[in-house]
């Protein structure tokens, strides 16, 4: 065929036209960017959300000093201009009628209003009475200047480790599965994993419900008619098994004996991939007797352990089908299927906590799924800032600043230094983490119970505490344990408290927060908090400045000056503890420049603050470029991406537990829980969090639309169970274990049904405490309890 | 098979580009949906053979509680709405009214409304096809704006829920007096 140029011009102009067209048609009308200052009057600026782990950025719509609007930030890489439903409605938690505005102190059965002053004198007196018997209990929704605060304040100035956050409940094990793996926490991979993956595997995780714009990101992939597999292994069906295409129930607890069976098939079936193990890793079996780093093993004897988990011998523990266990085996053994595994609290709140971490970190290293985009063991995050707070900034009894430990001489100098401290005044034993902590604070003081005043800040250990009877309430019963408690709405735990402090919240104070892909974030104060409410920084800093004025010496830095020193522009001391000063200058500023210089240690560096301002958040290490900008990393350890693995090295893991630049595959046995379901208490009983409401409920439910659908907690009981014991759809029955009893109504027609012989029970509702149940064993090595625990129910008219 | 020539290829291609840009073209100015009148139409009885549903006009789903469509099976096709049976689109009151009832249902103007039904992710693709469509599938279903979105709870949430129990009051509630006349 001949084609002259005159003929081949009017194609070429035909199918340029077409296009065109096809364009115009079809193309998207582009979003309208929120401008500043819009329409009515409201003036627009950007917010990452208060709740989970997601980190999207709000844009935050007010007018006449009052939030009266959110929209989806389009400019947020994490969620590209959409929210959640709790996210859409974040705008109205500060609007709660019941709000906490004056500082209050017991008296009698009630509380009495009393003025700021009086209330950080009395909480200075306290600590300067006992400065070692003082705690504090914060959270992974600290800011990072809140946090970084509380960590000074406590280790670099009182020189006591007591300090702990909630995230101790939530993702302990997460933490050292990635230490004991790769020597440095925090995931490899970020959310870019789950646009790249082919398949997805949610162990125990429910990301529909706790995380629904990740979950949206994967799903939507699905509508643009990619193929992706999802595969829930779960314990219960929810709306993440909705959409996958493999649901693999098992029983509570034994997710280490399916890891150890995907192990098994890899090694023999010959599908692992020699080459990366070959390059980059070692191998770790458990110690005898048992320490965190283990002992080293062959890769002979790591074969030999993983033998018996074979598909049926894990199918008897676990009861998922050996076949399924198989299909597993190939999507590990697969080398041209890139797979991602998400992980929140299913694997981390566990006695095997770490022991599940490392198996699955285990399972990728081992097929080589890891480093490269979509191949990724990922673990979530629930709170806004366990990422940049609680593990980046270390509020953990044992922990300092950028991954360093009080343990450690060196880590210890290195604080000293940047603190400008005498050396010597870091304490080096660890602290009591989370659950000893409120055992010693619940324990009278002749028995050894050496805490006597514990501060709690943006948490609500009331009501989320596993165990409640030992642990929390105790402590009520005890005239000389002093609790204090810092909260924006009367909780389970304020109601108990000594004396309240009303705190600002959200957008009512400058922040920054760090999201479970590592991605730092910042927002300003966009409107006042409500009466005298006021920042958590500004109450920490408060006490230590009048802390200092009644002379302990740990308020003084080297040269004798105040611990918390805040310059104005031209390096002027400003008294911001009086909190007419407060706002004069940037204080968050201060603190993060501060802070930040404690984050290359780990090479987790964050970039100047005023970078996070421009941006949508930073995934660190964020490292600047010649060119006098700032390079976030999405992959690390991964030479593709990574700026500090070395050129030709391919994957460096350069923390690595055995100097050598590799990580550890662990073997770690299926170990039985702490307690089964038996004849006398014959139900699994698992806890949880739903779609409408954040953790404890504080702030989701005073949100009308949040509340209005779903009022409040039930059982989750198989219709078969509910037959068999004669309970109808609604019956109020009791729910008992050995700790503690509770009445709850049963729910039997939920469509995500538990499985038989397993009820589920979501812990939102501080009218019905599920933790007065739950059980307190912990894992050994992260201290994260395990809530899962045997119940029985009971009807109540027998 | 005969090779066709040099030319009749040549033409071939330049009448399929030509008949694609005049249906690209067309269907950009025009669009590819039917067009209707949106102007003057009277109120047409719904049908009396007890089979379809009737549509509810907008001063109906003012005063008529929601619930489930008793008329459940009934065909998507005889569920479609008619513009006639919402009234006259002309208006104001039924303007003003309708413009309530879609804040009754939102925090906010912009934000996702509530939904009066319950919502799962098995069924919540019929429904959402039913919503994109502007059928009705419960008593109520508007039209969605944004039919690529396939995870529902993402942004929305059931309106009331339907519990087969009392809300239990256990002691001292510390949410009851933030909501006792909380309304959005």
């Amino acid at each position: 065929m001949k084609i002259g140029r005159r003929a081949f011009t009017k194609l070429g102009a035909m199918s340029v036209a077409v296009s065109a067209a096809s364009r115009l048609a079809y193309g998207e009308v582009p979003e309208r960017k929120p401008d500043r200052v819009g329409p009515d009057d409201i003036t627009w600026n950007k917010a990452p959300c208060r709740f989970c782990g997601t980190g999207c950025h709000v844009q935050v719509g007010v007018k006449g000093g009052r939030v009266v609007s959110i929209a989806g930030d389009d400019k947020a890489e994490v969620n590209k201009g959409l929210c959640c439903v709790k996210g859409y409605h974040v705008g109205l938690i500060l609007y709660g009628r019941d709000r906490l505005t004056t500082p209050m102190l017991r008296q009698g059965d009630g509380h009495v209003p009393i003025s700021w002053e009086k209330a950080i004198d009395i909480i200075a007196q306290r600590i300067m009475a006992a400065p070692e018997k003082f705690a504090f209990y914060g959270s992974g929704q600290w800011t990072i200047p809140e946090g970084y605060i509380a960590q000074k304040f406590m280790k670099g100035g009182l020189s006591n480790n007591h300090i702990d956050p909630n995230a101790r409940l939530c993702m302990a094990s997460a933490v050292t599965g990635f230490l004991s793996t790769y020597g440095v926490d925090e995931p490899a991979g970020t959310f870019t994993d789950v646009d790249k993956a082919d398949v997805v595997i949610c162990w125990g995780n429910n990301p529909a419900e706790m995380h629904p714009i990740l979950f949206s990101r994967l799903i939507d992939r699905r509508a643009r008619g990619e193929k992706i597999t999802l595969i829930d292994i779960g314990t219960r069906r929810t709306r993440t098994t909705d959409h996958a295409q493999h649901y693999l129930e098992f029983k509570p607890h034994t997710d280490t004996a399916i890891a150890n069976g995907i192990a098994h098939l890899l090694i023999q079936k010959g599908t692992y991939d020699k080459t990366f193990v070959e390059k980059y890793c070692n191998f770790r079996g458990e110690s005898d007797p048992p320490s965190m780093n283990g002992e080293a093993i062959s890769f002979e004897e790591y074969k030999k352990r993983v033998a018996q988990y074979t598909p049926e011998y894990v199918e008897q523990i676990s009861g998922v089908a050996a076949s399924d266990i198989r299909m597993l085996g190939e999507v590990f053994s697969n080398p041209n299927q890139k797979v991602t595994s998400l992980w929140c609290m299913g694997m981390n709140q566990h006695t095997q906590g770490t022991a599940i971490n490392r198996l699955v970190h285990g399972v990728h290293l081992l097929s080589g799924k890891f480093g490269t985009p979509g191949n990724a063991p990922t673990s979530l995050t629930g709170q806004p800032s366990a990422c940049g707070t609680v593990r980046e900034v270390g509020t953990l009894a044992h922990a300092l600043p950028g991954g360093r430990v009080v343990a450690n001489e060196a880590h210890r100098k290195d604080a000293e230094g940047l603190w400008n401290i005498p050396e010597g005044r870091i304490n080096a034993k660890p602290g009591y983490h989370t659950v000893l902590m409120w055992e010693k604070f619940s324990t009278p003081t002749e028995q050894n119970g050496d805490i006597s005043t514990l501060w709690v800040q943006v948490t609500n250990p009331g009501q989320t505490l596993p165990n409640l009877a030992k642990l929390f309430h105790p402590s009520r019963k005890l005239s000389d344990k002093f609790l204090i408690v810092s909260d924006v709405y009367p909780t389970a735990t304020t109601r108990h408290a000594d004396l309240i402090l009303p705190s600002a919240m959200w957008v009512e104070k400058n922040g920054m927060v760090g999201n479970s892909e590592r991605r730092t974030q910042q927002w300003f104060k966009m409107v006042e908090p409500p009466g005298q409410a006021r920042d958590d920084v500004w109450q920490t800093l408060a006490v230590a400045r009048r802390l200092f004025e009644l002379g302990h010496p740990g308020m003084k830095d080297k040269d004798g000056r105040f611990l918390f020193a805040i310059k104005d522009e031209k390096g002027g001391e400003v008294p911001a503890w009086k909190w007419e000063n407060f706002y004069r200058v940037n204080v968050d500023q201060q603190l993060f420049e501060e802070y930040r210089k404690f984050t290359t240690y780990k090479h987790k560096n964050l970039a100047p603050y005023n970078e996070y301002v421009k941006a949508r958040g930073l995934r660190w290490p964020v490292v600047e470029q010649p060119d006098g900008s700032w390079r976030e990393t999405q992959f690390r350890f991964a030479e593709h991406d990574d700026p500090f693995v070395k050129k030709g090295a391919g994957i460096q893991f350069y923390h690595s537990v055995t100097k050598d630049d590799r990580a550890l595959i662990w073997f770690s046995p299926y170990n039985p829980p702490p307690e089964s379901p038996d004849e006398t208490y014959p139900f699994w009983l698992c806890t949880g969090r739903v779609l409408e409401h954040w953790h404890s409920g504080t702030m989701t439910m005073r949100v009308g639309p949040l509340r209005r659908a779903m009022p409040q907690a039930y059982i989750e009981m198989h219709r078969e169970d509910a037959r068999r014991l004669g309970v109808q759809d609604g019956e109020t029955v009791i729910v008992e274990s050995r700790r503690g009893r509770l009445e709850i109504p049963v729910l039997d027609r939920w469509p995500w049904k538990a499985p038989q012989g397993s009820l589920f029970v979501p812990f939102f509702d501080e009218r019905l405490l599920i933790n007065e149940v739950t059980l307190d064993a912990h894992d050994p090595w992260s201290k994260q309890p395990y809530k899962k625990c045997a119940v029985r129910v009971l009807r109540k008219a027998t | 098979m005969k090779h066709l020539d040099a030319y009749t290829t040549q033409r071939a291609l330049s009448v399929g580009a030509l008949v694609m840009t005049a249906v690209a073209f067309v269907g950009f100015f025009v669009g590819t949906e039917d067009t209707y009148e949106g102007r003057g139409y009277s109120y047409v009885p719904p049908p009396q053979n007890g089979d379809a549903p009737v549509v509810l006009s907008y001063q109906e789903r003012m005063t008529t509680p929601r619930h489930v469509n008793s008329h459940f099976a009934a065909s998507f096709s005889t569920l479609a709405i008619s513009p006639e049976a919402l009234g006259d689109a002309t208006d104001p009151a039924l303007r003003a009214q309708a413009r309530e009832a879609r804040q009754s249902g939102r925090a906010y103007e912009g934000a996702p409304p509530t939904v009066p039904h319950p919502m799962d992710q098995v069924e919540h693709l019929v429904v959402c096809r039913a919503t994109v469509q502007g059928k009705h599938y419960w008593s109520r279903g508007p039209k969605i704006s944004h039919e690529r979105y396939t995870n529902c709870t993402q942004c929305h949430v059931e309106r009331d829920a339907r519990r087969p129990f009392a809300e239990t009051n256990r002691g001292p509630s510390l949410w009851t007096q933030a909501f006792e006349d909380f309304i959005c």
